[in-house]
């Protein structure tokens, strides 16, 4: 009875304001001017009450009030659109508001009250948190002017790069795979296109792109390191539209419109690649290169009423490439995601909205490659199927509520080979049909609550159990979540957070080649989860009137239960590959700078890291830590982007690394043993990952011609964007390798680049 | 048109430029290195001792010649309960690669079913491990060949050897083959060049098998076992084959010499780093025993 009593005490702590107090509260949706499109994250204040909140996902948000007959101000901003106050009387049963905001390059001056960028940043509770505007990705010069979100997140403090034509990103101090990639809430096992080159994303198609690397909300969870949030559009609701590019690497167009006015709507968005064209010519004799890519998004929405709304997306993205002529790349490979994501989003009154999904993701990789006498295969598939449910429910203004459970069912099929190229007869294959499936389950059940503790405290409080079952093995967990917040003042907050995470997917890197020879696998009995556990503590502060958002960040991570091959491991056909793994720990520890410039001619951003992390596995190194192969002590990214008038815009960005760590030999046995076989030269390492390539830098910059012209009695906006990627033409390193001279017997170390100076001119057009 | 083939040209020029590796020498700062011994000695009763003593060098150090790194003024003895043996320096000549290769050679027969101690003082500093001579000869029931078979190696011919493992865990097989071998004319192994010395010319070569086998998982059963032939060979060629029987410090030795060998030309493999063994940290090497099998003659059979 007393246990009862003291729960009740709680609950009337918690939520008491909404149980007795005469209150009320406004909801509603805040939308795009012109297309009607959810504006995610945007902000809802009222400053007169110091309160205020933010649009969720759908753009959706509702705000408690605490006095039913007065007015009040409420301010809608969002980066890149004028910042709307409406003034309106609170009543106690008011209708749910459609909020639309115009784009900045729209000038209404009468709608502006404050056309500056808000303080968001530094009031939410959540840190490390960015999000990225996708008008900023668009403007960021990339490769070949192919516009990319990866490469932007690239910038991005706390985010290291691997090697050009590697894929992916490191996010303090964690593998590649420890990143949780979601659109429309559906995984991407691997987000990249081929070399990492361009993204999977086509920008065109999406609404928003938000990177958490810590102080992870409970909502989230299954990867140590980070939460890509991509979300797409919806599409057009109030007009047919149009927009698409025709670039060097690919061309693409995006066509959206309503299918019931203001009711539902579509976004068809392609890419395809045309490479493989333009190298015909160049396949002549022994050499052969191939290329192709293409991917395609959909996405349909349908309003079946105020309180319902249902959603459709599709994705697929594939790649397919072979190469042949030289020794250090040979090459046959292809790859690609689906996944495809059903939503039903459902209104109670106005404080509680639950989204409900189902979600299906595949992912394969097919990999033939030769590098001197050796060849390996490789072919690994994941593909889930998930539910998800979470409620969000706003009983106050105080606190903001999420609580939900989602089920997975995973299927892998990892199959590799590593062997010498026989002298006759044909390499061994593998027939993806005929691989043996395993099979995983991955339940989750969470519950957030954001929590504005008045004056200048706020915290985010989650809990979050993951239960995984695989091969009769059941491993559950329970993660906190912890963000505090203290605002100094209205323009400065610090925050400190600690999460605990688990990983019961793993990507086992190799570390020596040069490919994704990458293979997903499930935990098992011999296969623990990777746990980690992460403290940061932050300091925020906006300045020049919310026109520059700066903030400083550390953070110490540790990870348990990392997974690495072991040394020498030569992966055969149908072999078990859980006794070919090693298993070790991590840390990493940090500090990022960041300073964004978010309105005014001139955007773009400054980020800064330095960071440290290790490994330890006592099968490596003789026990010892060595540096992660993506440990970079310094890590600087400048963006910067200028629109000089409403014809010109310019771009550029700089990146400096320091380089990845490799491994090489520091001493040479010899052997002389009677002319045996065991004749030669072996390796002596010392340590692991004891060198390091060379600095990586590079500067990229672009600029775009905007012009607007009638075509068919149609307004059409159409701009010439003309970039150059690695504009100083820098031979960054890529990878190393020894060899031995055949006529002298020395030792030699090889470097190989690939990307030396790349022109771009693409044309894009928006009707 | 002719603007359009321009344009096409250049977009695949870039497009190439994208594609294609650029690849350049580079020199790597050196990192201290301590210098170690390479210690390799393997005795059978009836047969006098051998002792390979050379120096580790930094990786990227000017000498790579057996001369060059051999330890001829390292003391090196051999000892059993009725007495010591001390070695010295002598040399073979290595038709194949056309130098001389050094090592430390003893006078007497090593006897067998003894404990040997080898001791090796350089810069007054001790290096010494124990070997016992009573390995079991197990000998070859037959050999025949196989064109093909496949293996982590992948698909190629073979030569197989039949024998039975005696009861009692502990048995390392490795395979023995001598031959003539020649007139040479190719390119053989990773990196090596026949010298033209060697070229058009026939030797005698003795090919060990790389790989190691324990008897671990099919004790005092029959046995099979399939070798790749390293040397080129032509139909009628013969050679004689033996079945060496070794101890557990040789098998554990060579078996990470052969992990690492496979890892270093295979770039999907990680690396091998090879772990102290009987003479401590500053020493890489083996001291060990083996028996070998009377000798079947094979004639290839293509």
């Amino acid at each position: 009875m007393k246990r009862y009593q003291i729960f009740l005490f709680g609950i009337v702590l918690l939520f008491g304001e909404s149980l007795f107090a005469q209150k009320s509260s406004l909801s509603g949706y805040v939308r795009d001017e012109g297309t009607g499109e959810a504006l995610i994250g945007a902000t809802v204040a009222a400053p007169e009450l110091k309160t205020g909140t933010s649009t969720n996902t759908y753009g959706y948000f509702s705000l408690s009030l605490p006095a039913v007959g007065d007015s009040v101000t409420l301010v809608f901003a969002y980066i890149g659109y004028q910042t709307l106050a409406v003034r309106m009387q609170v009543v106690t049963n008011p209708e749910q508001l459609k909020i639309n905001l115009l784009p900045d390059g729209n000038k209404l001056e009468e709608v502006v009250i404050k056309a500056h960028a808000d303080n968001e940043n530094v009031q939410r509770t959540a840190m490390s948190v960015i999000n990225l505007p996708v008008s900023q990705i668009k403007a960021i010069p990339v490769i070949a002017g192919e516009r990319d979100v990866l490469k932007a997140v690239q910038f991005l403090p706390g985010v290291s790069a691997g090697s050009e034509g590697t894929t992916g990103f490191y996010v303090r101090g964690g593998n590649i795979d420890q990143n949780l990639v979601l659109l429309d809430e559906a995984v991407v096992y691997n987000p990249n296109h081929l070399f990492g080159l361009v993204s999977t994303f086509n920008v065109n198609a999406l609404n928003s792109v938000n990177l958490i690397k810590g102080g992870f909300p409970a909502q989230y969870g299954g990867r140590l390191s980070s939460v890509l949030d991509v979300t797409m559009r919806e599409g057009n609701k109030k007009k047919f539209s149009g927009e698409g590019g025709i670039g060097i690497i690919s061309s693409n167009l995006t066509l959206e419109g309503p299918i019931q006015k203001g009711k539902s709507s579509f976004i068809v968005s392609g890419r395809r690649s045309y490479l493989d064209l333009f190298l015909i010519p160049f396949n002549k004799g022994g050499n052969k290169t191939d290329y192709k890519l293409y991917d395609l998004n959909v996405k349909i929405n349908y309003e079946l009423g105020k309180n319902d709304h249902l959603f459709a997306s599709f994705f697929k993205g594939n790649d397919k490439a072979q190469y042949t002529g030289a020794n250090a790349l040979n090459y046959g490979i292809g790859f690609g995601n689906s996944t495809g994501t059903l939503r039903w989003n459902h209104l109670f009154g106005d404080k509680v909205f639950v989204n409900t999904s189902v979600i299906y993701n595949q992912y394969h990789l097919g990999l033939n490659t030769t590098q001197g006498k050796y060849y390996a295969l490789l072919y690994s598939e994941i593909r889930d199927y998930t539910a998800k449910t979470m409620l969000e429910w706003y009983p106050n203004s105080r606190h903001s509520v999420k609580v939900g459970a989602q089920y997975s069912q995973h299927a892998l099929a990892p199959a590799s080979v590593s062997a010498q190229i026989p002298k006759k007869g044909s390499r061994l294959q593998i027939k993806p049909d005929s691989i043996a499936r395993t099979y995983a389950n991955e339940s989750a059940f969470f519950l957030n609550d954001e929590i504005h503790l008045g004056g200048r405290f706020g915290a985010n409080v989650g809990l979050r159990v993951p239960v995984f079952t695989s091969k009769s093995k059941t491993y559950s967990a329970v993660e906190p979540r912890l963000t505090l917040k203290y605002s100094v003042n209205a323009t400065t907050s610090i925050k400190a957070a600690y999460t605990e995470m688990n990983q019961f997917l793993h990507l086992v890197p190799s570390s020596t080649a040069s490919l994704p020879t990458d293979i997903w696998i499930q935990s098992s009995p011999v296969v623990k989860p990777q746990t980690s556990r992460q403290v940061a503590l932050g300091l925020f502060h906006n300045f020049a009137d919310n026109e520059y958002e700066a903030s400083i960040e550390g953070y110490y991570k540790d990870m348990k239960h990392q997974v690495l091959f072991k040394e020498g491991t030569q992966i055969v056909l149908a072999s078990d590959l859980e006794k070919q793994l090693t298993f070790g720990s991590g840390d990493s520890y940090g500090v990022e700078l960041f300073v964004r410039k978010n309105t005014g001619k001139l955007t773009g951003w400054v980020s800064y890291t330095w960071s440290k992390t290790t490994q330890t596995f006592p099968d490596l190194n003789f026990g010892q830590p060595f540096p992660f192969t993506y440990d970079r002590r310094h890590n600087l990214s400048v963006v910067g982007i200028y629109e000089l008038n409403k014809k010109w815009s310019f771009s550029a960005d700089f990146v400096f690394n320091t380089g990845s760590a490799y491994t090489l030999a520091t001493g040479r046995v010899p052997v002389f043993n009677d002319g045996t076989l065991y004749d030669g030269i072996y390796y002596d390492f010392t340590s692991r990952n004891n060198y390091r390539l060379g600095n990586y830098h590079r500067l990229d910059v672009s600029a775009s011609r905007h012009k607007t012209k009638t075509w068919w009695h149609h307004k059409v906006e159409t701009e010439w964007v003309f970039g150059a990627y690695n504009l100083y033409s820098r031979r960054n390193p890529y990878f190393v390798y020894l060899t031995t001279d055949p006529a002298t017997r020395q030792p030699l170390a090889k470097q190989v680049s690939l990307l030396p100076i790349i022109p771009s001119v693409s044309w894009n057009f928006k009707f | 048109m002719f603007s359009i083939y321009k344009k096409h040209l250049f977009l695949a020029g870039i497009t190439v430029l994208i594609l294609n590796a650029c690849t350049k020498d580079v020199s790597i700062p050196i990192q201290p290195y301590n210098s170690k011994l390479s210690i390799q000695s393997l005795i059978t009763p009836g047969k006098t001792p051998t002792v390979y003593v050379y120096r580790t060098v930094p990786f990227f150090d000017a000498n790579v010649l057996p001369i060059d790194l051999f330890l001829r003024n390292a003391s090196v003895t051999l000892s059993n309960p009725d007495g010591t043996e001390a070695l010295r320096p002598d040399s073979a000549w290595n038709p194949v690669l056309c130098y001389y290769e050094y090592f430390y050679a003893g006078q007497i027969p090593v006897q067998a079913d003894k404990i040997y101690t080898l001791s090796i003082v350089y810069n007054g500093e001790t290096f010494s491990a124990t070997a016992k001579t009573d390995r079991r000869v197990v000998q070859l029931d037959s050999v025949t060949y196989t064109p093909q078979f496949k293996d982590l190696y992948g698909e190629h011919e073979g030569i197989v050897l039949h024998f039975n493992d005696p009861v009692g865990k502990g048995d390392y097989y490795r395979f023995d083959m001598g031959r003539t071998f020649g007139p040479m004319d190719t390119i053989f192994g990773v990196g090596k060049v026949i010298s033209e010395c060697s070229l058009g010319k026939t030797t005698w070569v003795q090919e060990l098998g790389r790989s190691i086998y324990p008897d671990q998982n099919g004790d005092g059963s029959g046995f099979t076992l399939t070798i790749e032939p390293t040397y080129k060979h032509k139909q009628g060629d013969v050679g004689y084959v033996r079945l060496q029987s070794m101890d557990k410090a040789a098998y554990d030795f060579y078996d990470q010499f052969d992990r690492q060998k496979l890892s270093q030309a295979n770039p999907f493999v990680e690396p091998v780093f090879i772990q102290p063994g009987q003479f401590g940290a500053k020493a890489f090497g083996v001291f060990g025993a083996y028996a070998v099998s009377d000798s079947i003659r094979f004639i290839y059979p293509e």
